[in-house]
Parts: structure tokens; C-alpha cells; sequence
């Protein structure tokens, strides 16, 4: 009769308990059965399949009224009541849904941006067994302030092959950038070049287009291009089989088309080449030279950290096999996920600039809290209407509706509502999400809210909403005693005003702490602009030198250059302002055994780049061209380095860079900022080498014709370099890219500041009127005694600013210590003015009074004889 | 005076009708057959336990049956004030019925 197989799915089953009333899932579920094997005999069992999958789908909604509600009947009344109530109050209703809207926009678009950010590197077919080895830095050989780094030895992946049992596989990536390919006449400088082992698109899913990914790397002599790369060089024709000059040195084969890279990947490159390009296999590498990043992937089930603990006794083995290496104490190694590279680390030599969690985190909490103080207004002005709701609950109460019922109205009300804001709001996502994107700096796109986990977050927010604004109407509504609200003695004061002043209180306090602290980082920004940095930076550009030729050929490129009277100056360096200077220890003749080592960071210059920057000495000279012995060694100290080393005078001592050369002190530089702000004036000095390739030109320019010079410049160098581009930044352009985190903080700030005080007005706004509304009788009956308008606005207005001021108590501290906070990031810092509060105070308390004044305005001018007509 | 609710009425007639044969699943094919509408299991489940609440019905657990998977059925039968409320409720609806047949639209 019935075979096991034709028994219906067991997940239905599991499903019908889940939602069956309690005592009833076995009859339930016997139910469907029954109806199964009906179905089945009449139309077969696909038919039945069917049938009872609608059954139960159909259920689900009944269930679920009747767990709400109770009752089957009475929840469109709900409904239809909400609809109405708002069509009524036709304006709150519209102030309140837009306030929703915009907390629950920022909270999807923020919702989106983590998904994004989270999703990095996921695509990856073994992304979770993927991790990348990294290395802790000595303290004191910290590099551009990092305490880790990226970078290890050559021979670790093959080493943790041959003696891991948890490492599969793994794969060695050197990122190189500024290499020219030509193809016929097309000629590029390129970055984004990654020279990878052979078996690199078998470890990464990146997709190859043409190309088989065991055979594209085989051959040294080979390339992989990526889609848009194919089309710049070779437009329509076949890559495949072509050859590419690479960097002046070799000849290389297109071998394989990869698609681009997509947009969420730590690492993001052009070109492949094999690793054999820059990694010879036949020499040998010491252990202590890092050069490549490596990446592993690790057995199912193998834990990383069980590798982990094996790394001590595998790197100090093969330290102590190294000859080359010297005698040096173990540094830890450790793994990193491929997941958690984007978003957590930050570590020396990292491929691309990844995202920080913190910075992400505060958004985030930014954004919630938007949408609290959105919730805050529903509850506000639900509540202030409550007098006129309340004739309505006290008549229901007494035709014998409970209190349950009565909260399951409201939260209804409240249900449509939040409902109709998150329509509203997704029209308001769609239309910002342009600027976002800008913003953030991604390109999210509606199609990444396609997916499970983004919907149900979607629902849980408006879960959130509907449960945390409804509560306090709901429950404070429905307590209403029938006898004291039918008597009529609840008209003339709003029931529950001190809560909601309270809320308006907070609201304005947050709106208040974003205002100062955008403020604050303003402040900062600006400090960070205009302080003196110890050397003049107006009227500068800054060429980069890529071509050697032309680093190599620098006086006569500069006499060229000055040949124009708009150049004043020019001076090359190996650095680049706020950049990265090489580090150090000091080293000299007849340096002690037991001396304290400290950093040290050193730049490369010419004979013109101290001038050209108007760096003052404070003893001795500049490098010069009168003193040939200058171009062997000779170098410049900062104050810094000489205090430090408590040489005193330091001109005319000896000094050694590297150990290998020898040189005299021939000048001290007054302290000067090189780096950032954010850290402090370290020792440093700078020596001049000739033939050395210095990276960048600094021109000094006079500012009268900036176009007509800057063409001047790009002719000139094009004379000297005609197959490389001419790249250059103008100085501000340097301050912004160092000072990015804190350009863009200043940004988030500001527009969460704007949104916040939007919000909170909009709540404000409602409010007054509804107050308005209230005491319109009070008015009336004060301006036939003879109130002016001015008094009346200023009866109106008392109460709020007196909430608005009280949120300064909160706003003024909490803002002070977490500006504070923020601030110890920076070694210079300005200082917190009282000015800056006493403004966002002041703009907050405008914006307030504006808002209410509209509404106070409007009670102010209405005819007595109206409002007291109607007793 | 107490009304029943359409679904309340329906389905106590039914239980009524099906003696000894009220059970879930006999209900909602019983009330497809006679009134040609098809109730899903949520209100079928959620009207009989109104019923329960209010006492109109009784439940009684009956034996496992190999064609429900070994689970067994809930049966129900009116109660006294169920058959109570149902005659009033007949004879309510017979009162207001009395001498209509087909109803022409536009007459009165």
C-alpha cells in the first residue's frame, strides 16, 4: 500500500510543529499526511507535493494572526484604524514616517556597506582555509610605524609544505608596480603588477577567461593580462600568443586573459607574471631576506594555530642553517585568514590599503544611534497625540476591549507605519546611494541586497523599530483609566510630558556631541594645515621621477627647468613629504658595545632641496657644490638626532650610514615636521650621494600663471622622458592624501551631524505644533487679555529651549572625553576651545528655536474668537 | 446574546454532521465538499480552538493510524451549550431567511 518512498518530506513536518498550536502538531501533521496520500492517489505525487506545500504556506499567515491577535477576526479593523489615524493627521503622520525613513535608510545603506566590506575575498573557492603568514617586528625596528609586516622569507612556503602536515598548498606573491610594457606603439607606465609562483590561479579563483591556469605561468617568459588590460593594449585582436616588452629588460608572451579582478579583493592586480622574474631560483636567499608575501591553505580541519605553535622550532631551525643569516633573536610569526585581511590588518607592506574596523564600527554606531533618536520621535509624538486618542480608548475600554487588545492596536499602528517608512526609506536609499558610494569610496550596488542574510537583517530592523518605538505608545496609551479620561480632566496637560522631554533631550544631545566633534576635527584639520611645519610648502610641485634617465641626469634637467622665470627652485629627495623615510640605527666610529640603538630615519637629497624648502640650520651648513668632499658623504642632522645622540657641537663629527659610509657631520637642521603630525619629531638626518635615483623633483614655482608653468614643466620633462607620463602632485594634494582618515572623518562627522539635527527637528517640530495645538484655548484666552504676539511666542518657546539647554549638560562632557580620546592619536594637537561648544550650542539652540517658532508664529496670529469658540 | 462568527457556525455544523468523523483533516475536506471553499489548516486549527475556549466543543485524542504516520487524530464534539448555541443559531438564520429564495438585485 504505501511504500516508504512515497512518504511526504520530513522537513514539512519539522515545519508544521514550528508553527502548529501547541497540542495540535501531531494531529496537524497527521492531517497533511492523510491528505498526502489523498492528493497522491488522486493526481499523483508531484500533485501532492504541491498541495501540501501550499497547505502549509497558507497556514502560516493564519497561525500567525491568531498567535498575535488572538483572535481571527479584529486585526483589519487594526488596520483600518491605523490607516485612517494617519490619513487624519495627515502631517505628523508625514514628519514622523520621514523621520523613521531616514534613520532606517542610513541604517540599510550602513547595513549594506558591512555586508560589502565582510564579503572581501569570500569568493574564493577555498577562502576559508586560505591564510597568509605574517611576522611581528622587533621593537625598535618598527617600519613607517608599523609593529608587523607582510613580508617573509623566500624559501618559508616550501619549508611549510615539506614540513607541516597542516599546510596544503601554497603560493608566494611580490607586488611590483612602475614597469613599462610596450605592445607596438603603445607604451604604458604600469602599476598593479603581481609576479606570483606557477600554480597561483589554481590557489585563487581568479577566473581565466583564455588560458589554461596550470599551463599560463609554466614559462618564465610569460604574462597574464587582465580584461581591461587586454582591451587597452590590444583592442579587438586575440592577446593570446603576443608578445609584450616588459620593463625594458625582457620579452614576454601573453599566455592567458584573466577576468578583472573583483572590486572586493585585498588585492587587486593587472598583470601576472611568474615569480621567477624577480626570485631567482638558482641563488640562494638568505632566511633573514623577506621578499615575498606567502600565502598557505591549510588541510580541512587543520588548525591554525597548532601551525602556529610549530613556527618557533621551524624559522630558528632554519636560521641556524642559514649561513648568511646573522646570529638575530626569533621574531613570531603568525597566520592571518584571507577573510580578515581587509578589514583588520594593518600591517608594513600590505598589498593594497585595507579598511579599518574601528573606523567602520563608529559608522556604524552612528548610524544606530540616527535611528534611535528616529524611534524616540515616533514615541513623542504618538504620545503627545495621546489626549486625543485617549476619548477613543477609553470608550473602547468601556464597550469591553482589554488592555491586550489595546496594545495590539497600537503596535499595528505602529507596524503600518514603520512599514510605510521602510517603502519611503528604500526610495531614499536609491537615490542616495550615488553620493554614498562617493562617500565610502566603493561601488555598492542594489543587487548586493539580493541575498538571505541582507533581507533578514532588513526585517530585524524593522522588527526592532516597530517593537522598540511602538512600546512606549502602546503601553502608556493603553493604560489610560476610562473613568479619569472620559471625565475630560486629561484635556489641557499631555500626559507623560516629562519622559518625552527627556527624550527630546537626548536627541539633542546626540545632534549636539555630533555637532562639536565635527567641529572639533575641523579644528584639527585646519591646525594640521596651517601650523608651521618648520619648512615653507606654498607654491610647490612635486614631479615624480620614474624614468632613470632622468634621475640620473638631474642638473641638467634642473638647469633646464630654470631656464623660465615662473621656476624659482627645484631640488630632488628619495622622499616624498609625510612619505615613508628608510630607517635605521645609528652607526659610527667608535660606537660603544653596550649603546641604547634607536631609530633613526634618513632621507636622500641634493644640494638644492634644503634651500628650496627654506629649512633653517641651526648650525653649520648646507650641502654644497663648493665643497666637493660633500659628494662622497656628508650629512645633516636635525636637532633630534643630535640631542639624542648628546652630540654637542655635532658638525665636524664623523658618522657612518650603513656601515659602509663614512662621512662628516657637515650641518644641524632646526627640527622640522616630516611626518605626519600624528607622531613627534624623530632624529633624522639626510645625506647627498651622487648617482644615487632620487624619486621626486620638488619645483618651486611663482603662482602668477599656474597653468601656463605647469605646462612649462610638462614639455620640459617630456623633452628628457618622452616615454613616461608626466606625474605630479601639487603639495596640498600631498597634506590630503597623508591626512585622508582625518579628511574623511571630518566628512562622516558632518553629515551624520546634519542628519542627526534633521531628524531631532523634525521631532521637534511635530512636538510644538502638537503643543501649539493644546494650548490653543490658553492663547486665546491670553490674547484677549491682552498677550502680543511676541509673549505668546515666547510662552511657546520657553519649554523646549529649556530641554534643548539641558542637553548640553550631556553633550558638553561626553563629547570633551571622547574628542579627547581621539585626539591622543596626534603628537600635535590644538586645543579644545570652549568657543567650539558654546557654537554647536548656540547653532543647536537656533535651529531649535527656528523650528518652533514656526509653529509658536502660527498659534500667535490665529483669531482668538476661533479657538474659543467651541466652548 | 452571543453571535458565532461564519467560521464558527461552519465548522460547528460540520462537527455536528460528521459525528464521529470530525477530525482535521475529514473537516476541511467535509467543508470543501459542501461549501466549495477551501479553508487553510491555520484557521481550521485556530477557529476549533476558539470553539474549545469557549466551550462549544470537546477534544478527544483517538488512536494512532499507520496512514497519519503512526500519529494519532483529535476528534471533536459539540458540547451542551455548543448544540445550545447552534439551534439558536438555526433558528436565528431560519427566522431571517423565512420566505426569501433567489434574491433579485434592485427589488427593495
Amino acid at each position: 500500500m504505501k511504500d516508504k518512498k512515497t512518504k511526504p518530506p520530513g522537513f514539512l513536518f519539522w515545519l508544521i510543529r514550528q508553527i502548529a498550536l501547541q497540542g495540535e502538531e501531531h494531529s496537524l501533521s497527521g492531517d497533511i499526511e492523510e491528505d498526502y496520500y489523498y492528493y497522491a492517489e488522486k493526481r499523483g505525487r508531484f500533485y501532492a507535493y504541491i498541495m501540501c506545500w501550499s497547505q502549509v504556506f497558507r497556514s502560516f499567515f493564519s497561525f500567525s494572526k491568531y498567535y498575535f491577535y488572538g483572535s481571527t477576526g479584529m486585526i483589519k479593523s487594526y488596520f483600518k484604524i491605523a490607516f485612517r489615524n494617519i490619513k487624519r493627521n495627515k502631517m505628523y503622520s508625514l514628519l514622523n514616517m520621514l523621520g523613521l525613513a531616514v534613520g532606517m535608510a542610513c541604517s540599510i545603506l550602513i547595513l549594506l556597506y558591512l555586508q560589502y566590506e565582510f564579503s572581501f575575498d569570500r569568493y574564493h573557492k577555498n577562502a576559508d582555509n586560505i591564510y597568509r603568514v605574517a611576522r611581528e617586528l622587533h621593537p625598535g625596528h618598527s617600519h613607517g610605524g608599523k609593529t608587523k609586516a607582510a613580508s617573509t622569507p623566500v624559501q618559508l612556503k616550501d619549508a611549510l609544505i615539506a614540513e607541516c602536515a597542516e599546510v596544503k598548498n601554497g603560493v608566494r606573491i611580490v607586488s611590483r608596480s612602475n614597469r613599462l610594457l610596450v605592445y607596438r606603439n603603445k607604451s604604458y607606465l604600469e602599476d598593479n603588477i603581481i609576479f606570483a609562483d606557477p600554480d597561483f590561479f589554481n590557489f585563487f579563483s581568479f577566473q581565466l577567461m583564455k588560458g589554461d591556469p596550470n599551463i599560463v605561468l609554466k614559462d618564465p617568459a610569460s604574462i597574464v593580462l587582465s580584461e581591461d588590460m587586454a582591451e587597452k593594449y590590444f583592442g579587438n585582436e586575440d592577446p593570446v600568443g603576443k608578445v609584450i616588452n616588459f620593463n625594458n629588460a625582457k620579452d614576454v608572451v601573453v599566455t592567458g586573459i584573466m577576468k578583472n579582478v573583483p572590486a572586493n579583493s585585498h588585492f587587486k592586480m593587472n598583470f601576472t607574471v611568474p615569480l621567477v622574474n624577480v626570485i631567482d631560483q638558482n641563488s640562494s636567499y638568505s632566511w633573514g631576506n623577506n621578499m615575498v608575501l606567502t600565502y598557505i591553505s591549510l588541510r580541512e580541519g587543520a588548525d591554525p594555530g597548532e601551525l602556529e605553535d610549530k613556527f618557533p622550532s621551524l624559522f630558528k631551525k632554519h636560521y641556524r642553517e642559514d649561513e648568511n643569516s646573522t646570529d638575530r633573536t626569533y621574531v613570531n610569526h603568525f597566520t592571518q585568514p584571507l577573510t580578515k585581511i581587509h578589514m583588520y590588518s594593518d600591517l608594513d607592506g600590505e598589498l593594497s590599503n585595507n579598511n579599518d574596523i574601528r573606523t567602520v564600527l563608529i559608522i556604524a554606531s552612528i548610524a544606530f544611534l540616527i535611528l534611535i533618536i528616529a524611534c524616540i520621535n515616533y514615541m513623542n509624538l504618538a504620545t503627545a497625540r495621546s489626549v486625543q486618542r485617549s476619548r477613543e480608548v477609553g470608550v473602547r475600554k468601556v464597550v469591553g476591549a482589554q488592555r491586550k487588545q489595546l496594545i495590539r492596536q497600537f503596535f499595528s499602528e505602529a507596524a503600518v507605519f514603520t512599514f510605510l517608512a521602510l517603502v519611503l526609506s528604500g526610495v531614499l536609499v536609491i537615490l542616495v546611494l550615488p553620493f554614498f558610494n562617493n562617500f565610502v569610496d566603493r561601488e555598492l550596488s542594489l543587487s548586493l541586497i539580493k541575498n538571505a542574510r541582507f533581507l533578514l537583517s532588513v526585517s530585524a530592523v524593522t522588527a526592532v523599530v516597530i517593537l522598540f518605538a511602538g512600546s512606549y505608545p502602546a503601553l502608556f496609551i493603553s493604560s489610560f483609566k476610562p473613568v479619569v479620561v472620559l471625565r475630560g480632566s486629561l484635556s489641557g496637560k499631555s500626559k507623560g510630558s516629562v519622559l518625552r522631554n527627556i527624550l527630546v533631550v537626548f536627541q539633542f544631545s546626540i545632534s549636539i556631541m555630533l555637532i562639536i566633534s565635527t567641529f572639533v576635527v575641523k579644528d584639527q584639520l585646519s591646525f594640521l594645515r596651517n601650523t608651521d611645519v618648520g619648512y615653507t610648502k606654498d607654491q610647490v610641485v612635486i614631479i615624480n621621477l620614474r624614468d632613470r634617465n632622468v634621475s640620473r641626469n638631474l642638473e641638467a634637467v634642473k638647469t633646464e627647468l630654470k631656464r623660465s622665470p615662473d621656476v624659482i627652485a627645484a631640488g630632488s629627495s628619495s622622499f616624498l613629504p609625510y612619505g615613508r623615510f628608510s630607517q635605521t640605527q645609528p652607526n659610527f666610529p667608535g660606537k660603544p658595545e653596550d649603546f641604547e640603538n634607536f631609530d633613526v630615519y634618513v632621507g636622500r637629497v641634493d644640494h638644492d632641496y634644503v634651500d628650496l624648502y627654506d629649512i633653517k640650520l641651526a648650525d653649520g651648513r648646507n650641502f654644497s657644490r663648493d665643497f666637493p668632499s660633500d659628494k662622497q658623504a656628508a650629512f645633516l642632522f636635525n636637532e633630534s638626532l643630535a640631542n639624542r645622540l648628546g652630540w654637542d657641537p655635532a658638525v665636524g663629527k664623523e658618522y657612518m650610514h650603513w656601515g659602509r659610509k663614512k662621512g662628516k657631520v657637515v650641518g644641524v637642521m632646526k627640527d622640522f615636521h616630516f611626518h605626519t603630525l600624528h607622531r613627534g619629531i624623530e632624529p633624522m638626518y639626510l645625506f647627498f650621494e651622487e648617482g644615487m635615483n632620487f624619486y621626486y623633483l620638488s619645483v618651486k614655482i611663482k603662482g602668477t600663471n599656474i597653468p601656463g608653468t605647469m605646462e612649462y614643466l610638462q614639455e620640459k620633462m617630456r623633452g628628457f622622458s618622452p616615454n613616461y607620463p608626466f606625474e605630479y602632485s601639487f603639495f596640498d594634494e600631498v597634506f590630503d592624501r597623508a591626512y585622508r582618515t582625518e579628511i574623511r572623518m571630518e566628512k562622516i562627522f558632518s553629515v551624520f551631524a546634519y542628519i542627526a539635527i534633521f531628524v531631532a527637528c523634525l521631532g521637534l517640530f511635530g512636538l510644538a505644533s502638537f503643543t501649539a495645538e493644546q494650548k490653543t484655548k490658553e492663547i486665546g484666552v491670553r490674547k484677549v487679555l491682552g498677550a502680543g504676539a511676541s509673549n505668546i511666542i515666547i510662552l511657546l518657546s520657553k519649554e523646549f529651549t529649556k530641554w534643548v539647554l539641558f542637553a548640553n549638560l550631556i553633550a558638553w562632557p561626553a563629547s570633551y572625553f571622547i574628542m579627547n580620546m581621539w585626539l591622543r592619536n596626534f603628537a600635535f594637537r590644538t586645543n579644545i576651545s570652549i568657543d567650539l561648544f558654546l557654537l554647536a550650542s548656540g547653532i543647536a539652540l537656533f535651529i531649535a528655536l527656528l523650528t518652533v517658532s514656526t509653529q509658536s508664529v502660527k498659534a500667535a496670529r490665529t483669531d482668538p474668537v476661533k479657538s474659543l469658540k467651541y466652548e | 446574546m452571543n453571535l458565532l462568527t461564519k467560521y464558527e457556525e461552519i465548522l460547528l455544523i460540520s462537527i455536528y454532521k460528521l459525528g464521529d468523523e470530525a477530525y482535521g483533516a475529514r473537516l476541511k475536506r467535509y467543508i470543501f465538499e459542501v461549501t466549495g471553499k477551501d479553508w487553510n489548516y491555520g484557521n481550521l486549527y485556530c477557529t476549533l480552538d476558539q470553539l474549545v475556549k469557549k466551550d462549544y466543543i470537546s477534544k478527544t485524542a483517538g488512536d494512532p493510524t499507520p496512514e497519519r504516520g503512526g500519529r494519532s487524530k483529535h476528534f471533536f464534539r459539540l458540547t451542551v451549550s455548543g448544540v445550545k448555541i447552534l439551534n439558536e443559531s438555526m433558528k436565528m438564520n431560519y427566522a431571517l431567511w423565512d420566505g426569501l429564495m433567489e434574491l433579485a438585485p434592485g427589488k427593495r
